[in-house]
């Protein structure tokens, strides 16, 4: 926020609300919002950006719209052209700028992705400031959380707790501006607003996204325990002797793999493409709190540390989802492989069977031949032993029959000498 | 706008993004009779294939182990006289789908998952009654789908 756009008083209470969409159809109509506070409460409204400032008796109201990326931040404040100071212990946790901004909270959209409720006092000493703060906390019976020096403004949050979940959507702060002018510790606290704002719309987009894939990790161990059982039946299955499983049963161990891989594969390819956009919006967020330069305030975890070790705790279930069922699928590809060198030696069995197969029948084929070249040589003999009794009962026919046995031992040599004529070449 | 689930809904996510975002504004209970028609003229198809003529759980159990003998997160834990256990765990394709294409889990469970589920088994014996007594949408650890003779009401305690 410009010196020039800032209201000229001191803002006292301050609510910052941020709110995420992708979806353009989705994004809120804050004009719409700014001319129902208009009716209402008067003042100056303008467009691009919409803001409305108006003034109920001494307290002044400030209602602005902020975009920056995909998030709209709603920045609320009250406050006065004076100066409100006291000393520490006094800060009453509900005072008239409080109520003030409880009624414009009304009207404004619900559910936030991330919220800070501000309280802002004047401290001119440093030393006031601190004890303000310890003050304060003790009014509102929360401890502090984190506490630094910025931009001239000793900053603290108090500690919020969520027992259900690691979110912390709405977050309480402190500032007071200390040891300058009046007029210079207004624009400190504006400025405060402009960077707590940018902050708001980082904090709620990590906000977004890790409330979206939190039913998911509570499925994470379950998910991966069920996984993990199937995965152990299917080794089992394995281990049994080879002649037991049948190839029926490992096309239907391979499909399941196939589909448990592919499920798997999508999960955690999701989970890692989320896990990357988280550490888009930290690095955003980095570089802001960078900016900040803030500095430690006796014992206290500065602000911009407590901001960051929150984000990257929300980051952390995405790594640990992306990693845990990568290790699903690396189990996955071992009873793949498993599968695989079960069917290769499968296959070396049936091609050594059927080697044994085809040289047994090479071996009857073999003895097939030798049979019908026997056959062949009796035939031929025969066939000769018929002509030669021919011509002797032709020209001997009173010996024929005595020169036809005779004649059977040569035919038969013949018929040998003749079949290895006939089958030298093969 | 009439309404026409996909019939691969159940194993496409991209189907089921498209069907969410044309659909998200639909009443629930016009979607959820839909779906149950579609299960019921799934099971009908299956339980002629299968030759299943009985009407008790036992019949059930054939019909949804044939229904989801392909899907390894479905398993049927116990069938017992008066009550028939169906358990899906591990990363189901609804869960996958919600997480891959971003969608809400429980409306897709609500309007399309369990009513189908119901046609299923309506199949066998219209009184079935399907109690979704444990829901991992609801952060349960598994989603037990518990049929039941009874009226043929699909309850979502």
């Amino acid at each position: 926020m410009s010196e020039e756009e800032s209201p000229r008083w001191f803002p006292h209470s301050i609510y910052i609300a941020s709110y995420q969409t992708d979806d353009p159809e989705k994004k809120l109509d804050i004009q719409e919002t700014i001319n129902r506070l208009y009716d209402k409460y008067g003042g100056s409204r303008s467009s691009m950006p919409a803001k409305l400032e108006f003034t109920i008796g001494p307290i002044s109201g400030y209602v602005k719209e902020i975009v920056r990326q995909a998030s709209q931040v709603l920045l609320v404040a009250t406050g006065s052209i004076e100066a409100k100071t006291k000393s520490s212990g006094l800060i009453t946790p509900r005072d008239e700028y409080d109520q003030l901004i409880e009624d414009l909270k009304k009207s404004l959209p619900e559910n936030p992705g991330s919220a800070y409720s501000l309280k802002s006092i004047y401290t001119p000493a440093r030393t006031e400031a601190a004890a303000l703060i310890e003050g304060w906390a003790r009014n509102l019976g929360q401890p502090v959380r984190s506490a630094g020096l910025v931009k001239g403004c000793l900053v603290a949050t108090v500690k919020s707790f969520n027992q259900d979940s690691l979110l912390l959507p709405s977050k309480r702060l402190i500032i007071s501006p200390c040891e300058q002018g009046f007029d210079e510790a207004s624009k400190a606290v504006w400025m405060m607003c402009s960077d707590i704002s940018a902050l708001a719309a980082c904090v709620g987009q990590m906000n977004r996204l890790y409330s979206e894939r939190e039913l998911i990790f509570s499925q994470t161990e379950a998910g991966e325990t069920s996984t993990q059982l199937r995965i152990n039946e299917i080794l089992a299955e394995l281990r049994r002797p080879l002649d037991e499983i049948q190839p029926k049963n490992l096309e239907a161990v391979l499909k399941e793999i196939t589909v448990l891989f592919s499920r798997l594969s999508t999960a955690s390819n999701s989970m890692r493409r989320d896990y990357i956009k988280a550490k888009g919006i930290f690095r955003e967020m980095s570089n802001l709190l960078a900016g900040w330069t803030e500095r430690s305030v006796d014992d206290y975890i500065t602000n911009s540390s407590a901001e960051m070790h929150y984000v990257k705790d929300l980051m952390v279930p995405f790594r640990d989802f992306a990693q845990r069922t990568e290790a699903l699928m690396a189990q996955l590809n071992t009873v793949l492989d498993s599968v695989r060198t079960y069917l290769g030696i499968q296959q070396h069995k049936l091609s050594i069977a059927e080697q044994t197969s085809s040289k047994e029948q090479l071996i009857r084929l073999v003895n097939l031949q030798e049979t019908l070249h026997k056959l062949e040589i009796l035939i031929v003999a025969v066939y000769l032993t018929e002509m030669a009794r021919i011509v002797f009962e032709t020209l001997l026919h009173e010996s024929a029959g005595f020169l036809t046995v005779a004649f059977i031992p040569v035919a038969l040599l013949i018929s040998i000498f003749l079949g290895r004529i006939l089958h030298k070449n093969h | 706008m009439s309404l026409r689930i996909p019939e691969d809904w159940f194993v496409n996510p991209r189907v089921l993004g498209d069907f969410y975002r044309k659909y998200k504004g639909y009443p629930i209970e016009e979607i959820r009779k839909v779906s149950f028609e579609q299960g019921l003229a799934v099971g009908r198809s299956m339980k002629k294939q299968l030759g299943i003529t009985g009407d008790d759980l036992e019949a059930l159990a054939s019909l949804l182990r044939a229904v989801l003998k392909d899907e390894p997160t479905a398993k049927i834990i116990s069938v017992e006289r008066a009550e028939l256990l169906l358990r899906n765990s591990g990363f189901c394709p609804l869960m996958t789908a919600c997480l891959s294409m971003n969608l809400p889990w429980t409306w897709l469970c609500s309007a399309l998952g369990w009513p189908f589920f119901h046609g299923l088994a309506s199949a066998v014996n219209s009184k079935v009654n399907l109690t979704m007594s444990k829901r991992r949408e609801k952060g349960d650890p598994y989603c037990d789908h518990t049929f039941e003779i009874g009226e043929g009401k699909l309850v979502i305690p």
